[in-house]
């Protein structure tokens, strides 16, 4: 197996330079000492540039917030502001490969928003990202990849847009008539799709491949007057949970 | 070179977060320190010899080994070993630098406080118990080339006994074993030549004595010429060796990692 063109075990230094790594549940500053300080040593680890660091800092301050951080001693840093903080130690030398193991574990939603855009920012970048992560959220917004392991067993190994077009093909739409409406006019125009409720609300369930949702709104229009409708989109949470409760296999499609 | 001097440099500060408990756990060497020296203070009184042992020789042997024994003693110990234990030793591989060459950085940056605190001991003994006789200038300039040596010989065992994390998975009884160990071969509490002989012959075949006992021999001038050189030889022959022996260990050792995640 290799690293960006290095076997890890075999050159553990060398690999070390490519790869950066972030532990949501452990931490690489120096617990005693200031961030600043943590920052700068590892800036002498990895050989950075004093001009190259103070560009990457003024950086880790723009999305991370990470100024008001520097001085800080790192055990007295909450956990959102560690995180940054680890963020920053990871990424400082501009690692080709980053390793995030629940980068975003215990953080509010506003830190998690953020590091999530960062992640994503540095995908852009073309570094590469390996995401481990119980948090399904970190997956749609940053990752193209999915890899996932039951019982250490792999199974399935595709993308999330795969994923989602073959186990999240079925959407929702609820909607309110101004009047009732006779299910039956509903299945007529609707051929294929499942209705349920009667009278005023009724919730259709249809397959995103054979109907389209304006497809389905047109119908709906034909049928009365809509006064409220809601479309719910498939999401890869519920997948998941159903290949965890085996309702789906994963063949899996390897790229 | 640069990372290992930050590296020390970085210690060096981060010791002062644990100063109380750093003076706290050298108060309980003191009180050993303390004890020999009540102890050898009554059997070599009134100008009692015993094996070319006079009181004042005495006081200056257990102070140098006290000295000797309060290097490495401190947090580089736990923590070294508590960063096996809790897995953190996955993060410290990731950094490019080798591993025993930053561990033994960290020690050497934080051994100041160590070497200060018990030079602040050995001036308040003398204070209080009177003067020790000095080593002259050749005996002082082999004493520190002798002195020289113990922090590597100290930092590989603390660093050797820590590597058995990776197998016990449990640091306390391997330090109690290590301490027993050391401060009997060392010859920091009793004079190896008070030893029976096939307790001496066995002591001489370690690497413990190059520890605390050549020091302070070579302080008190019982060491001297010829016979202290051999012997600092034989302190840095040791440093070689178990400096070899510890990254022969650690590859193997480094195999056994498993980490879990959270």
């Amino acid at each position: 197996m290799r690293v960006a063109g290095v076997v890890p075990h075999r050159d553990r230094t060398a690999n070390a330079r490519n790869i950066g790594v972030l532990f949501g549940q452990r931490t690489q500053l120096w617990w005693d000492l200031p961030v600043r300080e943590s920052l700068a040593l590892l800036r002498d680890l990895y050989d950075v540039g004093e001009a190259d660091y103070r560009q990457r800092l003024e950086q880790f301050d723009d999305v991370l917030g990470i100024g008001e951080l520097l001085p800080l001693v790192a055990r007295k840093l909450s956990l959102g502001q560690r995180m940054r903080a680890d963020l920053a130690a990871a990424l400082l030398h501009r690692p080709r490969v980053v390793y995030l193991d629940e980068p975003t574990i215990g953080l509010d939603i506003a830190v998690k928003d953020r590091v999530r855009a960062f992640l994503r920012g540095l995908c852009a970048d073309g570094t590469t990202l390996m995401l481990t992560t119980h948090d399904l959220g970190d997956i749609e917004d940053v990752c193209q990849r999915i890899v996932i392991i039951d019982e250490g067993r792999i199974i399935f190994d595709g993308s999330i847009a795969h994923v989602k077009d073959s186990f999240a093909r079925e959407r929702r739409l609820h909607v309110d008539f101004t009047a009732p409406v006779a299910p039956e006019r509903l299945a007529e125009l609707l051929p294929g799709a499942e209705i349920e409720g009667g009278q005023q609300s009724f919730t259709i369930r249809f397959d995103r491949f054979t109907h389209t949702a304006a497809q389905v709104m047109s119908a709906l229009l034909a049928a009365g007057e809509v006064a409220d409708f809601r479309l719910d989109e498939p999401a890869i949470e519920d997948v998941i949970r159903r290949v965890y409760a085996g309702d789906l296999g994963l063949a899996g499609e390897r790229p | 070179m640069r990372k290992y001097v930050t590296l020390a440099k970085m210690q060096a500060r981060a010791v002062l977060a644990y100063r109380l408990n750093f003076v706290l756990s050298l108060f309980a060497l003191m009180f050993q320190l303390f004890a020999m020296l009540a102890i050898w203070g009554v059997m070599l009184g009134s100008g009692r010899t015993l094996e070319g042992f006079d009181w004042p020789h005495m006081k200056a042997y257990l102070l140098v080994g006290f000295l000797c024994g309060a290097l490495v003693s401190q947090a580089a110990d736990w923590r070294m070993a508590g960063r096996i234990q809790d897995g953190m030793v996955a993060i410290d591989l990731t950094k490019p630098v080798d591993y025993q060459g930053a561990r033994f950085a960290e020690v050497v940056g934080g051994a100041w406080t160590e070497i200060a605190m018990a030079l602040v001991v050995c001036a308040g003994v003398i204070a209080f118990t009177g003067p020790v006789p000095g080593p002259g200038w050749s005996g002082g300039s082999l004493f520190v080339l002798s002195l020289l040596a113990v922090l590597p010989l100290r930092f590989l065992i603390v660093y050797l006994s820590a590597l058995a994390c990776f197998y016990t998975q449990n640091y306390l009884g391997v330090h109690w074993a290590r301490l027993v160990i050391v401060s009997l071969f060392s010859g920091a509490l009793v004079p190896l030549v008070f030893f029976p002989q096939w307790l001496q012959s066995t002591a001489a075949v370690l690497p413990f004595a190059s520890m605390a006992a050549t020091p302070s021999l070579v302080y008190i001038g019982q060491l001297r010429g010829t016979e202290a050189l051999v012997m600092i030889a034989t302190q840095f022959g040791w440093v070689v060796v178990l400096w070899l022996l510890a990254r022969l260990i650690f590859r193997h050792a480094i195999k056994r990692v498993t980490i879990h995640g959270g």
